[in-house]
Protein backbone atom coordinates (compact mmCIF):
# COMPACT_ATOMS: atom_id res chain seq x y z
CA UNK A 1 0.00 0.00 0.00
CA UNK A 2 1.59 3.12 -0.97
CA UNK A 3 1.76 6.01 1.42
CA UNK A 4 -1.00 8.94 1.44
CA UNK A 5 -0.14 12.46 0.94
CA UNK A 6 0.35 14.56 4.05
CA UNK A 7 -1.81 12.19 5.84
CA UNK A 8 -1.86 8.28 7.79
CA UNK A 9 -3.53 5.58 6.78
CA UNK A 10 -6.04 4.41 9.15
CA UNK A 11 -7.54 1.14 9.33
CA UNK A 12 -11.73 0.90 8.17
CA UNK A 13 -13.86 -1.48 9.35
CA UNK A 14 -14.13 -2.71 5.35
CA UNK A 15 -11.23 -2.63 3.63
CA UNK A 16 -8.27 -2.59 5.77
CA UNK A 17 -6.73 1.06 5.38
CA UNK A 18 -7.52 4.12 3.69
CA UNK A 19 -5.79 7.41 3.45
CA UNK A 20 -7.42 10.28 5.87
CA UNK A 21 -8.65 13.60 4.95
CA UNK A 22 -5.62 15.53 4.62
CA UNK A 23 -5.55 18.75 6.15
CA UNK A 24 -5.15 21.18 3.41
CA UNK A 25 -6.22 19.45 0.14
CA UNK A 26 -5.27 22.90 -1.91
CA UNK A 27 -1.72 22.51 -0.19
CA UNK A 28 -1.90 18.75 -1.54
CA UNK A 29 -3.05 19.82 -5.11
CA UNK A 30 0.43 21.90 -5.44
CA UNK A 31 2.83 18.67 -5.98
CA UNK A 32 0.30 17.09 -8.41
CA UNK A 33 3.05 14.61 -9.35
CA UNK A 34 2.31 13.36 -6.37
CA UNK A 35 -1.20 13.34 -6.33
CA UNK A 36 -0.95 11.24 -9.45
CA UNK A 37 0.98 8.91 -7.80
CA UNK A 38 -1.38 8.44 -4.85
CA UNK A 39 -4.52 8.63 -6.33
CA UNK A 40 -3.95 7.19 -9.97
CA UNK A 41 -4.79 3.39 -8.60
CA UNK A 42 -8.04 4.25 -7.23
CA UNK A 43 -9.25 6.33 -10.17
CA UNK A 44 -7.99 3.59 -12.67
CA UNK A 45 -9.71 0.81 -10.83
CA UNK A 46 -13.29 2.69 -9.96
CA UNK A 47 -12.74 3.48 -14.07
CA UNK A 48 -11.91 0.19 -14.89
CA UNK A 49 -15.17 -1.63 -12.96
CA UNK A 50 -17.35 0.82 -14.40
CA UNK A 51 -16.31 0.79 -18.34
CA UNK A 52 -15.08 -2.88 -18.34
CA UNK A 53 -12.42 -2.19 -20.98
CA UNK A 54 -8.84 -2.03 -19.54
CA UNK A 55 -7.49 0.25 -22.02
CA UNK A 56 -10.33 2.46 -22.02
CA UNK A 57 -9.96 2.99 -18.31
CA UNK A 58 -6.48 3.76 -18.61
CA UNK A 59 -7.31 6.50 -21.47
CA UNK A 60 -10.22 7.58 -19.21
CA UNK A 61 -7.62 7.98 -16.22
CA UNK A 62 -5.04 9.90 -17.76
CA UNK A 63 -7.65 12.52 -19.25
CA UNK A 64 -8.92 12.34 -15.47
CA UNK A 65 -5.89 13.70 -14.53
CA UNK A 66 -5.21 15.50 -17.07
CA UNK A 67 -9.01 17.30 -16.58
CA UNK A 68 -7.63 17.67 -13.09
CA UNK A 69 -4.04 19.47 -13.75
CA UNK A 70 -5.76 22.13 -15.83
CA UNK A 71 -8.70 22.81 -13.99
CA UNK A 72 -6.55 22.31 -10.22
CA UNK A 73 -6.45 26.56 -9.73
CA UNK A 74 -10.12 26.11 -9.67
CA UNK A 75 -9.83 23.34 -6.39
CA UNK A 76 -10.81 25.31 -3.74
CA UNK A 77 -10.78 22.39 -0.92
CA UNK A 78 -14.61 22.47 -0.43
CA UNK A 79 -14.08 18.64 -0.59
CA UNK A 80 -11.36 16.10 -0.28
CA UNK A 81 -9.03 16.06 -2.73
CA UNK A 82 -9.61 12.30 -3.19
CA UNK A 83 -13.87 13.10 -3.81
CA UNK A 84 -12.91 16.07 -6.57
CA UNK A 85 -11.19 13.76 -8.66
CA UNK A 86 -13.92 10.65 -8.65
CA UNK A 87 -16.08 13.51 -9.71
CA UNK A 88 -13.81 13.88 -12.62
CA UNK A 89 -13.60 10.35 -13.01
CA UNK A 90 -17.36 10.11 -12.95
CA UNK A 91 -17.79 12.76 -15.62
CA UNK A 92 -15.23 11.03 -17.81
CA UNK A 93 -17.55 7.95 -17.44
CA UNK A 94 -20.71 9.53 -18.08
CA UNK A 95 -19.07 11.45 -21.15
CA UNK A 96 -17.65 7.67 -22.50
CA UNK A 97 -21.13 6.07 -21.76
CA UNK A 98 -22.93 9.07 -23.94
CA UNK A 99 -20.40 8.87 -26.89
CA UNK A 100 -20.91 4.77 -26.47
CA UNK A 101 -24.40 5.15 -26.74
CA UNK A 102 -24.14 7.49 -29.94
CA UNK A 103 -21.76 5.05 -31.20
CA UNK A 104 -23.28 2.02 -31.01
CA UNK A 105 -22.06 0.36 -34.57
CA UNK A 106 -18.42 0.74 -33.66
CA UNK A 107 -17.31 -2.21 -31.68
CA UNK A 108 -15.88 -0.12 -28.52
CA UNK A 109 -14.73 -2.88 -26.09
CA UNK A 110 -12.20 -3.85 -28.15
CA UNK A 111 -9.70 -4.80 -24.88
CA UNK A 112 -13.03 -5.79 -22.71
CA UNK A 113 -12.34 -7.65 -19.45
CA UNK A 114 -12.23 -11.40 -20.10
CA UNK A 115 -14.16 -12.25 -16.65
CA UNK A 116 -12.70 -15.51 -16.13
CA UNK A 117 -9.31 -13.71 -15.91
CA UNK A 118 -10.03 -11.68 -13.37
CA UNK A 119 -9.46 -13.95 -10.38
CA UNK A 120 -5.83 -13.96 -11.74
CA UNK A 121 -5.64 -10.24 -10.66
CA UNK A 122 -4.99 -11.51 -7.05
CA UNK A 123 -1.39 -11.43 -6.69
CA UNK A 124 0.39 -15.02 -6.06
CA UNK A 125 -0.10 -15.99 -2.77
CA UNK A 126 -0.50 -19.08 -0.86
CA UNK A 127 -3.20 -20.30 -1.06
CA UNK A 128 -4.49 -23.65 -2.33
CA UNK A 129 -5.99 -24.15 -5.39
CA UNK A 130 -8.97 -24.56 -4.31
CA UNK A 131 -8.94 -21.69 -2.24
CA UNK A 132 -8.43 -19.85 -5.34
CA UNK A 133 -10.54 -21.50 -7.20
CA UNK A 134 -13.10 -19.81 -4.54
CA UNK A 135 -11.64 -16.39 -4.92
CA UNK A 136 -12.08 -16.84 -8.73
CA UNK A 137 -15.55 -17.46 -8.55
CA UNK A 138 -16.36 -14.78 -5.91
CA UNK A 139 -14.74 -11.83 -8.15
CA UNK A 140 -16.35 -13.44 -10.79
CA UNK A 141 -19.97 -13.20 -9.70
CA UNK A 142 -19.38 -9.48 -8.29
CA UNK A 143 -18.08 -8.97 -11.72
CA UNK A 144 -21.36 -10.10 -13.35
CA UNK A 145 -23.48 -8.85 -11.00
CA UNK A 146 -22.09 -5.32 -11.54
CA UNK A 147 -22.80 -5.39 -14.99
CA UNK A 148 -26.69 -5.65 -14.81
CA UNK A 149 -26.36 -2.85 -12.83
CA UNK A 150 -27.68 1.03 -14.36
CA UNK A 151 -24.67 3.05 -14.57
CA UNK A 152 -25.62 5.24 -11.97
CA UNK A 153 -26.43 2.14 -9.36
CA UNK A 154 -22.47 0.80 -10.56
CA UNK A 155 -21.38 4.67 -9.76
CA UNK A 156 -23.29 4.30 -6.19
CA UNK A 157 -22.17 0.40 -5.90
CA UNK A 158 -18.60 1.00 -6.37
CA UNK A 159 -17.69 3.87 -5.15
CA UNK A 160 -19.56 2.33 -1.68
CA UNK A 161 -18.03 -1.14 -1.55
CA UNK A 162 -14.91 -0.63 -3.46
CA UNK A 163 -13.69 2.61 -2.66
CA UNK A 164 -15.27 2.46 0.50
CA UNK A 165 -16.41 5.93 0.39
CA UNK A 166 -19.12 7.13 3.17
CA UNK A 167 -22.84 8.48 1.65
CA UNK A 168 -22.12 11.77 2.20
CA UNK A 169 -18.70 11.63 -0.14
CA UNK A 170 -20.71 9.47 -2.92
CA UNK A 171 -23.38 12.25 -3.58
CA UNK A 172 -20.56 14.84 -3.31
CA UNK A 173 -18.87 12.86 -6.14
CA UNK A 174 -21.60 11.85 -8.01
CA UNK A 175 -23.70 15.27 -7.70
CA UNK A 176 -27.09 13.17 -6.86
CA UNK A 177 -28.53 13.85 -3.12
CA UNK A 178 -27.82 11.44 -0.23
CA UNK A 179 -31.57 10.28 -0.62
CA UNK A 180 -30.80 9.34 -4.09
CA UNK A 181 -27.58 7.94 -3.47
CA UNK A 182 -29.18 5.55 -0.59
CA UNK A 183 -32.05 4.95 -2.65
CA UNK A 184 -29.52 3.61 -5.95
CA UNK A 185 -27.68 1.80 -3.59
CA UNK A 186 -30.51 -0.28 -2.07
CA UNK A 187 -31.62 -1.08 -5.54
CA UNK A 188 -28.16 -2.15 -6.53
CA UNK A 189 -27.57 -3.77 -3.77
CA UNK A 190 -30.81 -5.64 -4.32
CA UNK A 191 -29.69 -6.55 -8.06
CA UNK A 192 -26.57 -7.66 -6.71
CA UNK A 193 -27.77 -10.14 -4.10
CA UNK A 194 -30.20 -11.43 -6.57
CA UNK A 195 -27.50 -12.12 -9.32
CA UNK A 196 -25.04 -13.84 -6.70
CA UNK A 197 -27.84 -15.89 -5.89
CA UNK A 198 -28.39 -17.31 -9.25
CA UNK A 199 -24.52 -17.64 -9.96
CA UNK A 200 -23.06 -18.70 -6.64
CA UNK B 1 -31.52 -13.19 23.60
CA UNK B 2 -32.67 -11.71 20.37
CA UNK B 3 -35.82 -10.52 20.29
CA UNK B 4 -39.22 -11.77 20.37
CA UNK B 5 -40.53 -10.22 17.50
CA UNK B 6 -37.31 -10.63 15.22
CA UNK B 7 -36.69 -14.50 15.96
CA UNK B 8 -40.02 -14.79 15.24
CA UNK B 9 -38.63 -15.12 11.81
CA UNK B 10 -35.53 -14.73 9.80
CA UNK B 11 -34.70 -10.92 8.28
CA UNK B 12 -36.24 -10.68 4.76
CA UNK B 13 -34.70 -10.05 1.98
CA UNK B 14 -34.61 -5.91 1.82
CA UNK B 15 -33.51 -6.01 5.69
CA UNK B 16 -30.52 -7.68 4.68
CA UNK B 17 -29.79 -5.80 2.30
CA UNK B 18 -30.50 -2.63 4.87
CA UNK B 19 -28.16 -4.43 7.12
CA UNK B 20 -25.46 -4.42 4.35
CA UNK B 21 -26.01 -0.67 4.22
CA UNK B 22 -26.10 -0.19 7.77
CA UNK B 23 -29.71 0.91 7.72
CA UNK B 24 -31.15 -1.45 9.83
CA UNK B 25 -32.52 -0.97 12.79
CA UNK B 26 -30.26 -1.93 15.96
CA UNK B 27 -32.60 -5.16 16.41
CA UNK B 28 -32.31 -6.37 13.01
CA UNK B 29 -28.60 -5.26 13.13
CA UNK B 30 -28.48 -7.83 16.14
CA UNK B 31 -30.77 -10.35 14.84
CA UNK B 32 -28.25 -10.58 11.59
CA UNK B 33 -25.02 -10.76 13.62
CA UNK B 34 -26.62 -13.28 16.34
CA UNK B 35 -28.95 -15.49 14.05
CA UNK B 36 -27.05 -18.37 12.24
CA UNK B 37 -28.52 -18.41 8.82
CA UNK B 38 -29.15 -14.49 8.62
CA UNK B 39 -25.31 -14.23 9.27
CA UNK B 40 -24.87 -16.90 6.85
CA UNK B 41 -26.72 -14.45 4.11
CA UNK B 42 -24.93 -11.67 5.28
CA UNK B 43 -21.68 -13.29 4.91
CA UNK B 44 -22.55 -14.71 0.94
CA UNK B 45 -22.49 -10.93 0.55
CA UNK B 46 -19.99 -9.40 2.01
CA UNK B 47 -17.40 -12.62 1.67
CA UNK B 48 -17.18 -11.86 -2.57
CA UNK B 49 -17.51 -8.33 -1.84
CA UNK B 50 -14.18 -7.86 0.27
CA UNK B 51 -12.52 -10.21 -2.13
CA UNK B 52 -13.25 -8.25 -4.99
CA UNK B 53 -12.33 -5.13 -3.48
CA UNK B 54 -9.34 -6.96 -2.76
CA UNK B 55 -8.37 -7.91 -5.99
CA UNK B 56 -9.20 -5.06 -7.77
CA UNK B 57 -7.07 -3.16 -5.24
CA UNK B 58 -3.87 -5.34 -5.71
CA UNK B 59 -4.34 -4.91 -9.57
CA UNK B 60 -4.64 -1.22 -9.25
CA UNK B 61 -1.39 -1.09 -7.16
CA UNK B 62 0.19 -3.31 -9.46
CA UNK B 63 -0.40 -1.27 -12.32
CA UNK B 64 2.25 1.53 -13.91
CA UNK B 65 1.56 4.40 -12.54
CA UNK B 66 3.16 7.62 -15.24
CA UNK B 67 4.92 10.80 -14.63
CA UNK B 68 2.62 13.86 -14.77
CA UNK B 69 5.04 14.83 -17.36
CA UNK B 70 4.06 11.03 -19.64
CA UNK B 71 1.02 11.71 -19.45
CA UNK B 72 0.59 15.28 -20.51
CA UNK B 73 3.11 14.71 -23.25
CA UNK B 74 0.62 11.65 -24.51
CA UNK B 75 -2.62 13.77 -24.38
CA UNK B 76 -0.39 16.69 -25.94
CA UNK B 77 0.35 14.15 -28.99
CA UNK B 78 -3.31 13.01 -28.99
CA UNK B 79 -6.33 14.91 -30.21
CA UNK B 80 -8.27 14.53 -26.89
CA UNK B 81 -6.54 17.07 -24.20
CA UNK B 82 -5.78 19.52 -26.64
CA UNK B 83 -6.68 22.76 -26.62
CA UNK B 84 -10.39 23.13 -27.88
CA UNK B 85 -9.72 25.85 -30.25
CA UNK B 86 -7.19 23.18 -32.67
CA UNK B 87 -9.79 20.63 -32.19
CA UNK B 88 -12.32 22.79 -34.05
CA UNK B 89 -10.03 23.75 -37.09
CA UNK B 90 -10.64 21.44 -39.80
CA UNK B 91 -14.38 22.08 -39.03
CA UNK B 92 -13.85 25.79 -39.05
CA UNK B 93 -11.13 25.13 -42.14
CA UNK B 94 -14.07 22.85 -44.03
CA UNK B 95 -16.50 25.95 -43.71
CA UNK B 96 -14.22 28.38 -45.22
CA UNK B 97 -13.68 26.31 -47.84
CA UNK B 98 -17.10 25.89 -48.48
CA UNK B 99 -17.71 29.77 -48.00
CA UNK B 100 -14.94 30.76 -50.37
CA UNK B 101 -16.28 28.39 -53.00
CA UNK B 102 -20.23 29.50 -52.71
CA UNK B 103 -19.47 32.84 -52.67
CA UNK B 104 -18.17 33.17 -56.49
CA UNK B 105 -20.83 30.52 -57.76
CA UNK B 106 -23.62 32.84 -55.77
CA UNK B 107 -22.69 36.12 -57.54
CA UNK B 108 -22.02 35.02 -60.70
CA UNK B 109 -25.31 33.50 -60.61
CA UNK B 110 -27.04 36.87 -59.50
CA UNK B 111 -25.09 38.41 -62.17
CA UNK B 112 -26.73 36.27 -64.70
CA UNK B 113 -30.17 36.38 -63.35
CA UNK B 114 -29.99 40.42 -63.19
CA UNK B 115 -28.84 40.32 -66.78
CA UNK B 116 -31.61 38.01 -68.43
CA UNK B 117 -33.95 39.95 -66.04
CA UNK B 118 -32.95 43.21 -68.02
CA UNK B 119 -33.25 41.41 -71.42
CA UNK B 120 -36.68 39.94 -70.91
CA UNK B 121 -37.17 43.85 -70.24
CA UNK B 122 -35.98 44.75 -73.05
CA UNK B 123 -37.36 42.21 -75.08
CA UNK B 124 -41.29 43.58 -73.51
CA UNK B 125 -40.38 47.03 -73.75
CA UNK B 126 -40.18 46.35 -77.98
CA UNK B 127 -43.38 44.25 -78.17
CA UNK B 128 -44.68 46.97 -76.07
CA UNK B 129 -43.61 49.48 -78.57
CA UNK B 130 -44.67 47.04 -81.73
CA UNK B 131 -48.63 46.99 -80.06
CA UNK B 132 -48.48 50.46 -79.70
CA UNK B 133 -47.83 51.28 -82.99
CA UNK B 134 -49.82 48.99 -84.50
CA UNK B 135 -53.25 49.82 -82.45
CA UNK B 136 -52.31 53.82 -83.32
CA UNK B 137 -53.27 52.55 -87.16
CA UNK B 138 -55.98 55.50 -88.23
CA UNK B 139 -57.29 52.74 -90.82
CA UNK B 140 -58.83 49.40 -89.98
CA UNK B 141 -56.82 45.92 -91.06
CA UNK B 142 -59.41 44.48 -92.98
CA UNK B 143 -59.65 47.99 -95.10
CA UNK B 144 -56.14 47.63 -96.50
CA UNK B 145 -56.82 45.82 -99.13
CA UNK B 146 -59.06 47.81 -100.77
CA UNK B 147 -57.51 51.26 -99.91
CA UNK B 148 -54.61 49.57 -101.92
CA UNK B 149 -56.84 50.44 -105.21
CA UNK B 150 -56.61 53.56 -103.95
CA UNK B 151 -54.51 56.46 -105.96
CA UNK B 152 -51.41 57.21 -103.81
CA UNK B 153 -52.23 60.76 -103.73
CA UNK B 154 -56.26 60.24 -102.80
CA UNK B 155 -54.99 58.58 -100.13
CA UNK B 156 -52.75 61.02 -98.91
CA UNK B 157 -55.42 63.03 -98.86
CA UNK B 158 -57.86 61.29 -97.16
CA UNK B 159 -55.12 60.55 -94.41
CA UNK B 160 -54.66 64.32 -94.29
CA UNK B 161 -51.19 64.15 -95.66
CA UNK B 162 -51.42 66.02 -98.58
CA UNK B 163 -53.22 69.71 -98.56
Amino acid sequence: MKRPLYGCMEPTATSGFIATQVENPVTEIQDFDRVVQFYWPRILRFLMASVRDRDVAETLTQDCFWNAYRSRKAFRGDSSLHTWLMRIAINSVRKFARNRRLQFWRQVERSAVDPAAIGDWLPDRKISPEARALVNEQVQAIWDATAGLSDRQRTVFLLRFMEDMTIPEIAEASGLTENAVNVHLFRAVRAVRSCMGKSL
Amino acid sequence: MYGEIIMSSHLSQDQLSMCILDRATPEEQLHGRECPECSAELARFRDPIATFRTAMQDWSDRENVPRLADVSVFLSRGHRGGNPVWQWMPVAMAVMIVVLTAVPIYVQQRKLQQTQAEEAARRDALLMDAVNVHLSRTLPTPMEPIMALVPDQEFDIEQGGIQ
